[in-house]
């Protein structure tokens, strides 16, 4: 598949190695990945306070970034940014061609489970990780059944991804709950939100796990602050960097 | 203007083996309801099949009050109406005056809360007593409740038993909660006993019978409405069900989602007065049609009062309820009142997360609301924590390719070159979390060197 | 105040688009209903009666009487202390510490019992008693609280209550307490069929 990638902006300026392991990852599957300069915000920061007027310039140059190569899709390894970019190019733009962008937009996690299914062989992996289901890709993008709901099949789309890695242990903290990061709210709250990213690192933690291992960069960085703040000997890390090591 | 939602629950925080321990309480309910609705294979079906019940009924509301109105006058009840909360209270308190009442016993209602009825009715000098054991502590304490099914959720044990001691003649130092709900039961039933009135809420309105639905745990609804002459029900219009069916699908969801339990102990359902006594409905607006004329405001009025949405919230059961500005806490409360300006911050005390609209029974979606205050406020420049000043600047960096480049590379370097320790006193997202540690370069710089263009 | 006119002119049109009312399906609960209900009625806090002839709620209710508790019997055939005909205001019954009362129908997803208002000398006498007995044929236990509700018919015009277990509360400190203000214990003898 020619795919196109879409590396948010935290992604980008602070966390460029998940940007090479996503591709990397996918040039190993076997697809054709380009990047073109110029990608901006997906307008979150924005829209997330209701300023949705502030946001429009900043989806208009990201559509028209993405939209300079051609590609059969956009895949990105971000979930609230996804969530964000496909809600705003349709909200805040009446251009047909961000349009029809924004619905070839998908996630890494659902590229890899429902577009293009990851079926490479991997190498082994002694590890044992524990899975932070961020909220926006939970909830909104269903890579997982959320707890409240009473599904007779769950699923758990990055579980399903990561147990193809032989030998690697998945655990999952005690609950589903969000881990308080919510873009501005981890400073305009920030003792709740901080008392939430401590609790969520404690549920990890006590899973026994040496790493978490997420799909949403932004949860990870609040995740990973504690655990910088208070020395805990966890790894925090992209699930493309997992993948990448051993694809 | 009130104080932000962040400075409000610095009190509650301070404690953090308080806030364990709240959380884990409501957790508990959480955890009760998801084995509840687990219980149930049909679960979800309930929920869509009552989610759309609701919206018939939010969208044939005059029919509906009309078609209630005749079968409750029917069937021997006296129906009256109220347009706000200054109309209520005049009339329930005309009814109770007219007739001579001096003592009303109420059971729990979140909409006598809503118009204030309790200090009308005693400027008037009829006494109220709150018979709900939840409710009866935080009036003897002067306390508004903190959640709207477990209202005193907030208290210790020790706490009740001081003020028990203090109020009710408990012994000194006991807080065995057997112990002290007996007590209550002791010194309420004297209450009971004395009431010429009584008063409760209404949980279902089902319009074809001209009936109503009562539901508690405690039975204090129902020992209250039938001893003295005169019962009291007041509702907000949209209480309403079709029929008995739709009452039966939300007596089925109603306590599992809220307390994790089959069913309340008691479902009582009214269709008469009492021989010989009288039994009087209030009907209220107050704001509801306003609010129900927006269509991005409207789904609000599904809600059933289960209060899971609350016990749900990561930021509720870690702020606690009190450090909320409408009376109703949480998600629901949010989504009704987060467009007030007065208290502009409400609306950021939610994360997005949406575990509220999961819960939910009858998929009001608490989110999506939540998230529409946030744009009335924004359009009317009435934003908390200085977005009104940050957030247009923040849309020109990040609108301009190069100009987002530019403050990112700032930011990296700010962060390099900073000590760990000044990083530290920032405060905000530094308060307990460090920074990232900044890369050398951007992706796309990488890429540029790289992979060239 | 507003007269029911000045009501209904007062309110602005609801923007919910008219909706149609859907199909409320009445959900149903399989066989053996008896055990499922006496689980969920344990489960509650309630009790299972001794026996399952009526001989055996007559002979409780005279246990009852010889232990000199006020007994207020509601239930054809078996008799209290209390007579039931001379009730004429429910404040006269704040001594009970027993009724035994009819229930028309029981409800196994909730372990619930519906007892009609006219089967009681007052609404309140299965409230205010300390102890509450409620008997039920086993033919008269449906499923779900769906077919419970399509199997009393008219609600309007007259009063009637589901109770599941006895009163109780968790207001303090989430601790479940029986006994809040109605009765503090709930026994439900299910009788054998014919």
């Amino acid at each position: 598949m020619k795919i196109a990638l879409f590396i948010p902006c935290l992604v980008n300026h602070f966390y460029p190695e998940i940007a090479r392991d996503t591709l990397e990852l996918l040039e190993k599957l076997g697809h054709g990945v380009s990047y073109t300069q110029g990608q901006t915000c997906c307008g979150q920061l924005m829209t997330n306070s209701g300023c949705l007027d502030q946001a429009r310039s900043s989806v208009e140059a990201l559509g028209k970034a993405l939209l300079k190569e051609p590609c059969d899709a956009v895949v990105a390894p971000a979930a609230s940014c996804v969530v964000a970019a496909r809600e705003n190019l349709e909200r805040l733009t009446s251009f047909e061609d961000f349009h029809s962008l924004a619905g070839k937009i998908f996630e890494l996690t659902e590229f890899l489970h429902d577009i293009a299914p990851l079926d490479h062989p991997l190498k082994p992996l002694r590890k044992t990780v524990s899975l932070q289901m961020s909220c926006h890709g939970l909830r909104q993008l269903g890579l997982g059944t959320a707890s409240e709901l009473v599904v007779a099949r769950p699923v758990n789309k990055l579980q399903a991804l990561l147990s193809r890695i032989p030998e690697l242990t998945i655990t999952q903290p005690s609950r589903d709950e969000c881990c308080g990061f919510g873009g501005t709210f981890s400073v305009d709250e920030r003792d709740i939100s901080g008392k939430m990213a401590n609790d969520k690192v404690a549920d990890h933690l006590a899973t026994g796990a040496e790493a978490i291992v997420g799909y949403d960069p932004s949860c990870l960085m609040s995740l990973g602050g504690v655990v910088s703040r208070k020395g805990i000997p966890l790894e925090v890390m992209h699930f493309s960097a997992l993948l990448n090591q051993v694809t | 203007m009130s104080q932000t939602h962040a400075r409000k629950v610095e009190t509650f925080t301070a404690d953090e083996a308080r806030v364990d321990w709240h959380s884990a309480a409501l957790l508990a309910l959480r955890d009760k309801r998801d084995l509840q609705a687990k219980s149930l294979p049909e679960w979800e079906q309930m929920r869509e099949t009552a989610s759309r019940m609701k919206l018939y009924v939010l969208s044939h509301l005059p029919e509906l009050l009309e078609q209630f109105t005749s079968n409750c006058e029917a069937n021997g009840m006296e129906v009256h109406w109220a347009r706000d909360a200054k109309e209520h209270n005049e009339i329930v308190a005309g009814i109770l005056k007219e007739r001579g009442k001096k003592k009303l016993v109420k059971s729990k209602s979140m909409l006598t809360e809503e118009v204030h009825l309790v200090p009308h009715l005693e400027k008037h000098g009829i006494e109220c007593i709150e018979t709900d054991l939840g409710e009866r502590i935080l009036q003897l304490r002067e306390e508004p409740p903190s959640h709207i099914v477990v209202p005193a959720i907030h208290l210790k044990k020790e706490e009740i038993g001081e003020l028990f001691h203090e109020k009710i003649g408990t012994q000194a130092g006991a807080s065995d909660p057997t112990y002290l709900t007996h007590a209550a039961r002791e010194s309420m039933r004297q209450e009971f006993l004395s009431a010429d009135a009584a008063m409760t809420g209404v949980n279902m309105a089902i319009a074809d019978e001209g009936a109503f639905v009562v539901c508690t745990n405690e039975g204090n609804a129902d020992m209250g409405a039938h001893l003295p002459d005169l019962h009291i029900a007041v509702m907000g219009m949209e209480k309403l069900v079709p029929d008995a069916d739709s009452a039966a699908l939300l007596m089925r969801m109603l306590a599992r989602n809220a307390t994790g339990q089959p069913s309340t102990s008691y479902n009582s359902i009214f269709g008469a007065p009492r021989p010989g006594c009288q039994l009087h409905i209030v009907i209220v607006d107050n704001g509801r049609s306003l609010r129900m004329a927006d269509r991005r405001h409207a789904e609000i009025y599904k809600c059933i009062r289960c209060g899971a949405c609350i016990n749900t919230c990561p930021v509720y059961r870690r702020g606690g309820g009190h450090s909320y500005d409408y009376f109703i806490p949480g998600p629901i409360g949010l989504a009704i009142a987060g467009d007030n300006p007065e208290a502009n911050s409400e609306a950021w005390a939610c994360t997005l997360n949406g575990s509220c609209n999961n819960v939910c029974p009858v998929k009001v979606p608490l989110r999506e609301t939540i998230a529409y205050h946030r744009e009335q406020l924004a359009q009317q420049k009435q934003l908390p924590y200085h977005k009104n000043a940050y957030m247009p600047l923040a849309g020109k960096i990040f609108g301009s390719p190069r100009g987002l480049s530019m403050a990112m590379a700032a930011a990296r370097v700010g962060l390099r070159i900073m000590p760990q320790t000044l990083q530290r006193r920032i405060g905000g997202w530094s308060k307990s979390r460090d920074f990232p540690k900044p890369p050398a370069e951007s992706f796309a710089h990488w890429y540029r060197k790289n992979r060239g263009e | 105040m507003a007269s029911k006119e000045e009501f209904f002119a007062s309110l602005t049109p609801s923007a919910i688009e008219p909706t149609p009312m859907p199909e409320v399906a009445v959900a149903t609960r399989d066989a053996p209903l008896r055990e499922h209900f006496i689980e969920v009625l344990e489960g509650v806090g309630g009790r299972l009666g001794q026996g399952d002839d009526l001989g055996d709620v007559k002979q409780r209710a005279a246990e009852l009487v010889s232990q000199n508790l006020q007994v207020l019997s509601l239930m054809e055939g078996v008799q209290g202390n209390r007579d039931p005909s001379a009730v004429s205001d429910p404040h006269e019954l704040k001594d009970v510490d027993y009724t035994i009362a009819p229930a028309r129908l029981a409800v196994a997803e909730n372990g619930s019992v519906w007892i009609s208002g006219e089967d009681l000398v007052t609404r309140n006498a299965v409230f205010i008693c300390e102890h509450l007995i409620a008997v039920v044929d086993e033919n008269r236990i449906t499923g779900t609280m769906s077919e419970a509700v399509r199997r009393l018919g008219k609600l309007g015009g007259g009063w009637g209550v589901f109770i599941s277990g006895p009163s109780k509360t968790a207001d303090i400190e989430q601790a479940l307490v029986m006994g809040a203000h109605g009765a503090r214990s709930m026994t439900v003898y299910v009788l054998r069929g014919v």
